[in-house]
């Protein structure tokens, strides 16, 4: 049997995954392991698409590899003194440069190579309203039913959407808690992080000095 | 279906949720701590959806957005009880942190 492209794929991603996983916990510094998380992040977000999550791959990108690592590196940055590599003295390097170069020539045949592709396939044959229509219909029907093999072949075009209307019918409790949630958490995050005033800081004793 | 088959993912997430227990268990950086949960509650979501696609079961995908947003929030309290702890005592090691065991 010969191997497909998509156990390379995963061959590939799963390993990086790993990999950073492990360099996260080897690495010095509290940024690079922050960096490397990221990179676990993202990998996931890839085998995400791959198992045909699509929405949730965007909102593993979204969330975490934006939102919380933002978070993470804001904490580190106010806390860890960068120590003997002082970021305000940029040095520019040959290798640098080069990189950049490497890297700007990467992305440039990215983006060629995606509008080349693009044209040949989705301006031609782009899906007309009736279309929309005749796949969302069956959808509608079999929400509650348990899926088929149709039905499951329509879960993998129809992520998204499909997702959503969970989410919004049969899990619209769970999905408004979770917003009570978070409510919750921002408020305790803002008296957790708050520095406390000196009238009620009579514990705290004498590191109250602003 | 695909041609990866379930096993391999389950393995990935199993792999994963365990650097991550070893990051709780060995680090003693607080962050670090945290960093290595968002790693095991990453995991434990690969495995979600990947039980999801291959049992034909969309609600794990709906369980796995559910526990993005409990992450999240977990991640922000997490991190400003760390703020307050390192307002408190100069210290970037949870074994300082004993304030609470008497």
């Amino acid at each position: 049997m010969a191997i497909s492209f998509e156990i390379v794929f995963f061959g590939v991603f799963a390993g990086i995954a790993v990999i950073l996983a492990i360099m996260m916990l080897s690495v010095k510094s509290p940024v690079h392991a922050a960096l490397c998380l990221v990179g676990v992040m993202i990998m996931l977000a890839i085998l995400y698409l791959m198992l045909h999550a699509y929405f949730l791959s965007v909102v593993q990108i979204v969330v975490y590899a934006g939102a919380v690592m933002v978070l993470f590196l804001f904490v580190i940055m106010f806390f860890y003194s960068p120590g003997a590599s002082d970021p305000s003295r940029m040095s520019v390097h040959f290798t640098h440069i080069a990189g950049a170069i490497i890297l700007a020539v990467i992305l440039l045949a990215v983006i060629t190579g995606s509008f080349l592709l693009s044209g040949n396939v989705s301006l031609t044959e782009k899906p007309s309203a009736a279309q929309m229509t005749d796949i969302e219909k069956p959808i509608a029907e079999t929400s509650e039913a348990p899926l088929t093999e149709e039905t499951s072949r329509m879960i993998e075009k129809q992520n998204p959407q499909l997702v959503g209307r969970m989410l919004f019918t049969k899990y619209l409790l769970p999905f408004e808690l979770t917003s009570l949630l978070l409510l919750a958490a921002m408020v305790g995050a803002v008296v957790l992080a708050r520095r406390s005033p000196p009238a009620e800081a009579g514990s705290a004793g004498g590191d109250g000095n602003d | 279906m695909t041609d990866v088959p379930m096993f391999y993912y389950t393995t990935l997430a199993a792999l994963l949720f365990s650097i991550g227990a070893v990051g709780v268990i060995v680090k003693r950086n607080p962050i670090l701590i945290f960093m290595s949960i968002e790693l095991m509650l990453n995991a434990v979501n690969l495995s979600f959806i990947t039980y999801s696609r291959y049992l034909h079961f969309l609600e794990g995908q709906v369980y796995a957005f559910l526990l993005i947003t409990v992450a999240a929030a977990e991640v922000a309290v997490g991190l400003a009880i760390i703020v307050a702890l390192f307002r408190s005592k100069r210290e970037v090691d949870v074994d300082a942190a004993s304030l609470m065991k008497e």
